[in-house]
């Protein structure tokens, strides 16, 4: 107790302390515990057809992700937990410019969904790994894997080719943009975010603290990304999406900042793409190629992850090489 | 300027989202939001919230306090806004609200000579789902439903127009990515938006081929109904 009432003493840390906790629990267990109690009155006056479809759909974006977002954390966790830089190093060639595409192909075999892979990607970063290596697989994890394929299968009864070039140009985006980055983004900070290393811990309090310390660092960006996606969702009138689709600039570019903004899971979006029945195959490739790639989720995750910086060359390069890539594949195979 | 979210108040965050996703996943709320496979996966998902948050609280009491992990980033905040919105809000499962603004299901486009519709079971009304409608007006200009009281379950919307339709959501992943189902009834007078019912109807020849524009359908009888636990396909 005594230590914890130390820490509190720091000049970031609000209010006084009470009972060796900061006063900040309290207004919050108080606020939520008021809020609760006062549900009876509250519910029918935020009764709005139009707020009840936004939170609807932003509650089941974020219900549907958090399992996810969790199941990445425990993975990162393990990474970081028990995987030596040894270890890694044995998998993962030295060179970074042979490293780009293994960890493009080991994307096919980690089932992961795009939650899950920023803090991954981040615990590979903190291991050692260089970090076009750890984007390639970041990018590669939730694009490629067999849940993925399978779904977009499902989606195009009957038309192996989309699948293919599906899978073709979501390989091909995550790799080239590994490449790109090692050539060219070489000096870009990355903030590594450093969790504390308390010696005292044993494995299981270390493996808890850096999982829980994940999970609340990309949680509230997930929410966020929730948020958007559902008002756009919920706002944006459908005439407006529908009257593009006939142009191929037109259709691709809304297709991709659709994908973007929309933030579908990458085992939901073949389905919403064989839905856009007024697109052409190409625009909906593009739609299914950058949503995995990079969405408002994603880039709001990252850049609490990585830092501004960072995201603000990332999230733009990742959309015009999956654009390009999309459409190569879908001019090629379509 | 938003505080900085203190140890304390993330071990809360942890335990009040874990506490949310049980009890989400106990009754049958999540239905609303996400299909119903995902019940055990938000189960475990919710305890391990709650774990963590226990096991925080356990540890607090031996070891000193750490300096780094106090430093997360402010959007944690946003963490509690999901589980006010759920109690707050109470979002119901989409509706008509929705329906209008929402991408139709589409019927597989293939060729049709691919297609071979087995008849329909020999029941009178022969009770349907949607979907199955959808499908079967959209080939062989609905012959298999020609001269057939169907038996069809859904909630009522209405288009701009005034047409009103019974309508269902197809769900594949969670409510966002919902698809709409719904096929345009007459010969009754509609009851309001949101309202489930039942109806028996007769399909309108010829209308919903191809799978462009919804099918008809001429309603002999009405029933309402209570919603059914799980609203989505």
């Amino acid at each position: 107790m005594s230590g914890s009432t130390k820490q509190e003493a720091r000049p970031t840390a609000p209010g006084r302390n009470v009972g060796g906790l900061p006063l900040q629990v309290y207004v919050v267990f108080g606020v939520l515990g008021a809020l609760v109690v006062s549900q009876q009155w509250l519910v029918p006056r935020l009764d709005s057809p139009a707020l009840a479809t936004w939170s609807t759909i932003f509650v089941a974006i974020v219900v549907q992700s958090i399992p996810f977002l969790v199941g990445g954390v425990l993975l990162a966790g393990v990474i970081a937990t028990l995987l030596s830089e040894k270890a890694l190093r044995r998998f993962v060639p030295a060179n970074p410019t042979l490293g780009v595409p293994v960890a493009g192909l080991a994307g096919v075999a980690l089932p992961g969904c795009e939650c899950a892979s920023v803090p991954v990607a981040g615990s590979l970063m903190r291991r050692g790994v260089a970090p076009a290596v750890a984007l390639t697989f970041l990018l590669a994890a939730p694009a490629v894997n067999p849940v993925v394929l399978v779904s977009t299968a499902v989606a195009f009864p009957d038309r192996p080719e989309v699948v293919l070039a599906r899978f073709l140009a979501s390989l091909v985006t995550a790799i080239a943009v590994g490449w790109l980055w090692l050539r060219f983004a070489g000096r870009v900070p990355i903030l590594h975010r450093q969790r504390g290393h308390d010696h005292a811990e044993g494995a299981a309090q270390a493996f808890l603290g850096s999982v829980r310390h994940d999970f609340i660092h990309a949680a509230g960006f997930l929410v966020l990304g929730a948020m958007i996606a559902a008002a756009i969702n919920t706002f944006v009138p459908r005439e407006i999406i529908d009257s593009v689709a006939g142009n191929f600039f037109l259709a691709v570019g809304s297709m991709a900042i659709f994908a973007f903004v929309v933030a579908l899971c990458s085992e939901a979006d073949a389905f919403v793409a064989a839905s856009l029945s007024a697109f052409s195959d190409t625009a909906k490739l593009v739609f299914m190629v950058v949503g995995p790639a990079m969405d408002v989720k994603l880039a709001s995750m990252e850049s609490g992850q990585f830092g501004g910086a960072f995201a603000l060359r990332f999230v733009p390069l990742v959309i015009v090489v999956a654009v390009l890539s999309a459409c190569g594949m879908g001019w090629w195979l379509l | 300027m938003v505080a900085a979210v203190t140890r304390a108040t993330q071990t809360l965050l942890l335990a009040v989202t874990g506490a949310v996703l049980v009890r989400m996943a106990a009754g049958d709320s999540y239905l609303r939001y996400v299909n119903s496979w995902m019940r055990w996966p938000l189960i475990a998902c919710g305890v391990f919230l709650i774990v963590l948050a226990l096991a925080d609280l356990w540890r607090d009491q031996g070891s000193q306090g750490d300096e780094h992990d106090a430093h997360v980033p402010r959007a944690a905040w946003l963490l509690f806004a999901p589980s006010l919105v759920f109690f707050l809000v109470a979002p119901p499962a989409l509706g008509a609200h929705f329906a209008e603004r929402a991408q139709n299901a589409t019927v597989p486009i293939k060729d049709a000579s691919e297609v071979s519709l087995p008849p329909l079971p020999e029941a009178d009304p022969v009770p349907l789902t949607l979907d199955d409608v959808l499908f079967r007006a959209a080939y062989d200009d609905g012959a298999t439903l020609a001269d057939r009281r169907l038996e069809l379950t859904g909630f009522v919307s209405r288009d701009k127009s005034g047409t009103w339709y019974v309508t269902q959501f197809g769900m594949n992943c969670c409510a966002a990515d919902a698809t709409v189902m719904r096929v345009a009834a007459t010969g009754v007078e509609p009851p309001p938006d949101d309202q489930w019912v039942r109806v028996v109807a007769t399909h309108v020849p010829g209308t919903g081929d191809g799978g462009v524009d919804s099918p008809e359908v001429t309603v002999e009888e009405l029933e309402l109904i209570e919603a059914p636990k799980n609203q989505y396909r």
